[in-house]
């Protein structure tokens, strides 16, 4: 079943009044199956941010179509930014609220999802003291804690520590046991390898593969196989 | 609903945790103070020293918080990009745009009629509640729509910009009828033709301004008042709804 597609989407921007419109996205289109990860490649300034902010509605697209329901959706944003000035605890109660219809069980949740991205300890300390990858970590939290059915994650491993890394990785595995759908970002290929069935991979606003990630990479590892992808791509200009 | 008062608590929390929000009131409470000093100097100018200068820092303060809260409350939010995870959310653009205003009128209604009563309670409580709070009304009703004139520039310019803007709104809105009275006065068309023209283009503020010792003692009549407040909040719904068209329209980026 198809849980997220995207059809014929493109994206310009315009840097400045006089300064002619700059094609970001080029007539994209993918589709995300349920209950599988999918891994989102592309190099720096790819565009993948970009369409992930189109797939939630945050960036109008000129032209093309989206379809996913929004009802149950967690989103880790590229650019870890939250209100400050409350305490993760606070923090995830509003999530909560904003997602779930009642107040019972939250909780319990709260203290789930603090266990699980290793902030259990600082469940009372205000947002404003956090370092980078705590708020990462905060980040997972508050898209998991209302148990979402798809998870978009705009490279969730950004800015941690090795055992933080791992620690999200394992996150991202029982999610994925649980049946849930994810699809997110990321230049870890290694962790991309181990965690993905399918890949989208994006060059210049331009999807270039889309796919299972097995019959992109055949034989040889991902890493290697992205570096002939780049090669050909640059080869043709 | 209820993701709404979850988004306005947030607020709310926000603002008080703003240090701007106590810097006004202080300033508004060091007026009283000061006027209170000023009025034991003659004694038979005290109340309406105290009344004077008390309405006219509750007002400022309510100005004052207009403009930057207006100007700042969204913009910070698109700045920070915070908002984009509470929009992933299921929570329209609208319901957010909307929380946010919410938040000051909430915020201000209580914050502007505890100042009053306290201004009320220095007087001696020797005028009624119910005029004072409705000579507040009117200062409130203007805060509330320069809030919301600052709340829909600052969906589409930076909020320097849009603070420094809705001030000019506050100005040329008090000024309309006096510059149309005065080009009369001196005979000069143009003069009169512009004060009446921005008298229909902009909100008519100084229809709303009661604070002085003169309206306690005769009260607006119930026809005036009803005027007022149906031309103003027709003005806040008018930016509301002008403000969640253009936040809609806009590209989260
Ligand atoms: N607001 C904007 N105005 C103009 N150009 C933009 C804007 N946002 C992004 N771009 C351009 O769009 C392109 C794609 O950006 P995007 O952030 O989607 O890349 P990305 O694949 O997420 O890169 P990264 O791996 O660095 O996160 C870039 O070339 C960038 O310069
Ligand atoms: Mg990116």
């Amino acid at each position: 079943m198809t849980v997220l597609s995207v059809r014929h989407l493109s994206k310009s921007f315009k840097s400045g009044f006089f300064e002619p419109a700059y094609k970001v996205l080029a007539d994209i289109s993918f589709k995300i199956e349920k209950g599988r990860a999918t891994g989102f490649v592309g190099l720096n300034g790819a565009g993948k941010t970009t369409t992930l902010k189109c797939i939630l509605g945050f960036i109008r697209p000129q032209s093309g179509s989206i379809e996913l329901n929004r009802q149950s959706l967690g989103y880790l944003p590229e650019r870890p930014c939250y209100y400050d000035f409350l305490t993760a605890k606070e923090f995830l109660e509003f999530f909560w609220k904003l997602s779930v219809d009642h107040s019972d069980g939250f909780e319990k949740a709260c203290d789930n999802v603090l266990k699980e991205v290793g902030l259990l300890d600082s469940k009372h300390v205000l947002l404003k003291k956090f370092s980078k990858g705590m708020l990462q970590r905060v980040g997972l939290a508050q898209a998991l804690i209302h148990h979402p059915e798809v998870l978009i994650l705009d490279e969730p491993m950004s800015g941690l520590d090795p055992d933080g890394r791992i620690r999200i990785k394992e996150i991202l595995f029982r999610q994925k046991a649980l049946g849930r759908t994810i699809f997110f970002s990321s230049h870890l290929l290694s962790d991309m390898e181990e965690l993905c069935e399918d890949l989208v991979i994006i060059h210049k606003g331009k999807i270039v593969y889309t796919g299972s990630l097995e019959s992109f990479k055949k034989t040889e590892s991902l890493e290697s196989s992205f570096k002939q992808l780049r090669q050909q791509l640059e080869g043709r200009g | 609903m209820q993701q709404l008062r979850a988004l306005i608590n947030v607020s709310i929390q926000e603002l008080i945790r703003m240090r701007l929000w106590w810097v006004l009131v202080s300033l508004c409470l060091l007026l009283f103070a000061l006027s209170f000093l000023f009025g034991s100097l003659s004694f038979d100018e005290k109340t309406r020293m105290l009344l004077h200068f008390g309405f006219l820092g509750v007002h400022l303060s309510g100005l004052g918080l207009a403009v930057v809260f207006g100007s700042q409350l969204l913009q910070k939010e698109l700045d920070h990009q915070t908002c984009l995870v509470v929009l992933s959310r299921n929570v329209s653009r609208e319901k957010f745009l909307l929380s946010k205003a919410l938040t000051f009128y909430v915020v201000w209604g209580a914050g502007g009629s505890a100042l009053v009563i306290m201004l009320w309670l220095l007087l001696g409580a020797q005028f009624s509640l119910g005029k004072m709070l409705l000579v507040f009304s009117g200062s409130y009703l203007e805060s509330a729509v320069i809030f919301s004139a600052a709340l829909f520039l600052s969906v589409n310019t930076r909020s320097l910009i849009a603070g420094s803007a809705s001030l000019g709104i506050y100005l040329i809105s008090h000024w309309s009828q006096e510059v149309a009275f005065f080009g009369e006065k001196v005979g000069n068309p143009v003069l009169s033709a512009v004060g009446q023209t921005s008298q229909y283009l902009f909100p008519r503020l100084y229809e709303a301004n009661w604070r002085s010792i003169y309206f306690i003692e005769h009260p607006i009549s119930w026809g005036y008042f009803l005027w007022t407040w149906t031309h103003l909040c027709a003005w806040v719904v008018l930016l509301i709804v002008a403000s969640m068209v253009t936040f809609r329209r806009r590209d989260l980026v």
